[in-house]
């Protein structure tokens, strides 16, 4: 039986090959097991390393949750590193630096909303946000008799601001933390396991230099519903989070098989008013359980398979109800579980590869479809949003390997189809800024677009097995009732 | 093949378990309504009325009805409640008719309310008995408007100081005397409470201001539905800044004769100024921009001399940390005193009442927070609750601010 080479002697590949073999679709079919460190010891047998400078600039225009803003540049440095230490050690490693200027966020002065939603702290005023982020990544696995054993760590710090009023200043740090082990279950496969931690911390203060004075935050809690009795000048705030996560993967030895990795996390914050001592105002929790399945299979000269993605994400956000606040102390007298957000969706991906190491020229197609659901919902008064959405689309990539210089393209087209849309919205003032803003979300939620991707990369080999390269690639969708939205992403680097 | 399939089980079973939970209702708990009504009078019955709950986490209000039922369900949480409705007794009457003594019942039918602020409701049930009582509806002077945050300068965008003023109002159908008549502000605000050791909020009103209206007890006649304006600088401050008012022809004005140089207080001498008989602070006295005190006007009852020398007290409360704070020794004013009162707080950061419930039942704003730019040239003015034949009127005073003042209003001398 012809198997996926992806398992060379050593540390002898040219750096073309391995590039190759990095950027390979074939390779990238597999994702979520390498989150194993210990796993992460077969992701190659090779090192490779690279630096880069890259620029984004990301128009999305109506097409976005005004919480995010409608238009992001970004220029950053990263590096990243694959390092074969020894026939039994590896190391890996990433740090980035980014310099972000993101326009227009309205209703949030809080950063990270994909996390902290829906508890942030929000104003109707708004305006342009600016961020720098660091991050840093580091791992170690290595074999132990017949076990591999492995860890990680993945931080993360960002500060964003703005320098007119209001004026936020958001602190942020963010740590993962991974051991995990593997060995061979049978001649064929090895079973890892993995255990994940997080740290979460958001310190966000608002001030205001103006004569006039402050003008008034709301405390959001979902569905366009504020904490009306912290309203107005509660300005700093705190977020504290905690995560613990575990991962069972299964991974074929010669990586032509079948694969299997479930993953199973709990995350759960907390947010604090600081000016009225730390007192918690809401709590999330949130589950969540990704699934990987996928099958490789190699027949010829190409290489074929088929890959299940599924994600189901349970939040639900608990607001606390304080009594008498004599002497400044707010005693917590009752909790109310008011919202909660529910997303499943699955994607089913096939690919069929010609990935001969010989040729001139590689290439792949990989055709999706998936489904996906989501409600969010407020309990008193009752308010809810749902949609569901279909999608199909097809990928391909193709290399060509010239004397010099390898050309890497990509081509992406995809279709979302709006399935369901439903609201209920009970006791929504329409005419008021955030209720607005929540029809806006809700209708640009629910509204159906095209995708296409194009991106075009180009190496050049140097002496000493490395290579320069620069690489450009564009996003465009096109919303039927939301306009266009545009991505361009360029890098200029070098690997090694 | 079976590790597939385990694997394609331990997803299902994980994604049941982790909805299976999910719950669509919150937390209530049901609250019996009882009344607790004035002991003083016999006979006292309830005709009707409503009870208000404002839930203070999300400002929604729930009414319900005085009736045969009084048993509600409301979510869990922490509530101001108040009570609006009418009572009536009967009295005898002994009247002497042609030498002989002839004795009737008479029945009287008069307004009733009570308020109480921060009502924790949880547990599964509650049972209220809300302190009520009596409207007295003699008519005197009133607070018809204050106007507290001040306004702004067009062009530096900065706050202007200086033209605070209080409008008050003869609201009875006699001539009334100014003379005499003082202006209260609180010590207490109304946006943070403590213990306070005494509490003498059902006996006296805790003040960081008495300033009285000065003359000899007929200089400062008040027709009925006329008013007197009271104000920080009596000046036009139109000179200075357009977006203000012309207060040279105020009647009164509060001068402090600030003891700092670089923040010196100024004295128009063709207006009176209110002689200061206690005053908290040495420099400037402005009204707090962000609203959280409460206001009131008084007649005193003795001398200013024995006023002074005899109604203080010493009080501590209890820190957050649950210790006691040091003594603070503070004037008081009696709520017999009392004329009439006003409790302003932000309606977001509003916690309690200042003054006793008798006094004033609600509380009215500058502003739903207290962010003074979005404030700025707003004040409280008395609704009018209707005109007389001859043209006069008759202001709302139920003693209850939240229904008898527009709050966030325009000031009322605003031109432009």
């Amino acid at each position: 039986m012809v198997e996926i080479s992806v398992v060379q002697a050593a540390d002898t590949l040219t750096v073309e090959r391995k590039i190759i073999q990095a950027q390979s679709p074939v390779q990238k079919f597999r994702s979520q097991m390498w989150a194993n460190p210990a796993l992460k010891y077969y992701l190659q047998d090779f090192s490779l390393s690279s630096m880069a400078l890259n620029a984004t600039l990301d128009n999305r225009g109506k097409a976005t949750l005004a919480e995010e803003g409608d238009e992001k540049n970004v220029f950053g440095v990263q590096a990243e590193s694959f390092v074969r230490l020894s026939d039994h050690v590896r190391v890996f490693g990433a740090a980035g630096y980014n310099d972000e200027h993101i326009k227009n966020v309205l209703w949030n002065e809080t950063s990270d909303f994909n996390i902290i939603y829906p508890y942030v702290t929000a104003d109707s005023i708004g305006g342009d946000m600016d961020g720098e982020e660091y991050s840093f990544m580091g791992g170690y696995a290595r074999t132990l008799g017949k076990w591999i054993i492995g860890a990680s760590l993945d931080y993360r710090a960002a500060i964003y601001y703005r320098q007119k009023d209001p004026r936020p200043k958001n602190v942020i740090s963010d740590l993962h933390a991974t051991i995990g082990v593997s060995r061979a279950l049978t001649d064929a496969y090895y079973l890892g396991l993995a255990l994940h931690a997080r740290r979460y911390d958001q310190k966000s203060e608002i001030t205001y230099m103006s004569d006039l004075g402050s003008t008034s935050v709301y405390h959001m809690l979902g569905m366009a519903m504020n904490y009306a009795r912290f309203a107005g000048s509660q300005f700093s705030s705190n977020y504290k989070g905690k995560g613990v996560g575990l991962s069972i993967d299964l991974m074929p030895q010669r990586r032509n098989g079948v694969s299997a990795s479930v993953k199973a996390d709990h995350f759960e914050f907390i947010k604090q008013l600081i000016s009225i001592n730390y007192a918690p105002i809401a709590e999330v929790d949130e589950n969540s359980i990704a699934l990987e399945l996928a099958w490789l299979q190699p027949k010829k000269a190409f290489i074929y398979g088929v890959k299940l993605v599924a994600l189901g994400k349970f939040r639900t956000g608990t607001e606390n109800i304080f009594g008498d606040p004599t002497g400044n102390v707010y005693p917590i007298i009752s909790s109310l579980k008011q919202y909660s957000n529910n997303l499943l969706e699955a994607t089913l991906s096939g690919i069929l590869a010609d990935d001969a190491e010989k040729c001139k020229m590689t290439w792949s197609v990989l055709p999706f479809a998936g489904i996906r659901w989501e409600k969010t919902k407020y309990i008193n008064p009752q308010r809810y949003m749902e949609w569901a959405t279909l999608k199909a689309g097809v990928q391909s990539n193709t290399t060509f390997k010239m004397k010099h210089a390898l050309l890497t393209t990509g081509f992406t087209a995809d279709y979302h189809a709006n399935l369901k849309a439903e609201k209920l919205l009970t006791g929504l003032d329409i005419q008021s800024s955030v209720g607005k803003n929540l029809l806006n979300s809700y209708a640009y939620q629910s509204d159906s677009f095209a995708h296409v991707s194009l991106s075009c990369r180009y190496d050049y080999l140097l002496a000493g097995n490395k290579t320069a390269f620069a690489s450009i690639n564009w996003e465009h969708g096109v919303y039927k009732e939301y306009g266009a939205t545009n991505q361009w992403m360029a890098s200029v680097g070098i690997a090694f | 093949m079976r590790i597939k399939y385990a694997v394609f089980s331990l997803f299902v079973v994980a994604a049941i378990s982790l909805t299976a939970c999910s719950d669509d209702e919150v937390k209530t708990s049901e609250v019996s309504l009882g009344l607790s009504l004035p002991s003083t009078i016999e006979n006292l019955s309830v005709n009707s009325g409503s009870f208000t709950f404002t839930n203070v986490s999300t400002a929604t209000e729930v009414s319900v009805d005085y009736g045969a039922t009084l048993v509600t369900q409301l979510p869990d949480g922490l509530y101001n409640v108040s009570f609006t409705g009418k009572a009536s007794y009967t009295y005898t009457k002994e009247t002497l008719v042609d030498g002989e003594t002839v004795v009737s019942d008479t029945l009287v039918t008069k307004s009733l309310q009570g308020s109480q602020q921060n009502v924790q409701i949880t547990g599964g049930s509650y049972s209220l008995s809300l302190s009520v009582y009596l409207v007295n509806d003699k008519a005197d002077f009133v607070i018809a408007e204050i106007y507290g945050v001040g306004t702004y300068t067009p062009g530096t965008s900065s706050q202007y100081n200086g033209d605070q003023y209080f409008r008050v109002y003869n609201n009875s159908d006699q001539t009334l005397y100014a003379d005499g008549l003082v202006l209260l502000e609180s010590k207490f605000t109304t946006t943070q409470k403590y213990a306070y050791n005494p509490d003498k909020m059902d006996e006296a009103m805790t003040v960081q201001v008495v300033a009285m209206i000065p003359g000899s007890g007929e200089e400062h006649p008040v027709e009925p539905g006329e008013s007197i304006i009271i104000c920080d600088n009596a000046i036009n401050h139109l000179e200075a800044n357009a977006s203000s008012f012309d207060l040279s022809g105020a009647d009164f004005e509060w001068y402090t004769q600030s003891t700092s140089t670089t923040n010196p207080d100024s004295d128009n001498p063709s207006v009176p100024n209110l002689e200061m008989l206690y005053n908290y602070t040495k420099t400037i006295w402005v009204l707090n921009k962000q609203g959280v005190k409460a206001y009131a006007l008084a007649r005193l009852g003795v001398t200013k001399e024995e006023y002074l020398a005899d109604y203080t007290y010493t009080y501590n409360y209890v820190l957050s940390t649950g210790a006691t704070s040091k003594d603070y020794t503070e004037y008081y004013i009696p709520n017999d005193w009392i004329i009439d009162a006003v409790n302003l707080s932000p309606k977001s950061a509003y916690v309690w009442n200042v003054t006793s419930a008798s006094l004033d039942m609600g509380f009215t704003y500058f502003g739903l927070n207290n962010t003074i730019k979005e404030n700025l040239g707003k004040g409280v003015n008395r609704k009018v609750s209707y005109t007389t034949t001859d043209g006069r009127e008759v202001l709302q005073d139920t003693n209850n601010s939240s229904v008898d003042f527009t709050p966030a209003s325009t000031a009322s001398l605003a031109t432009n």
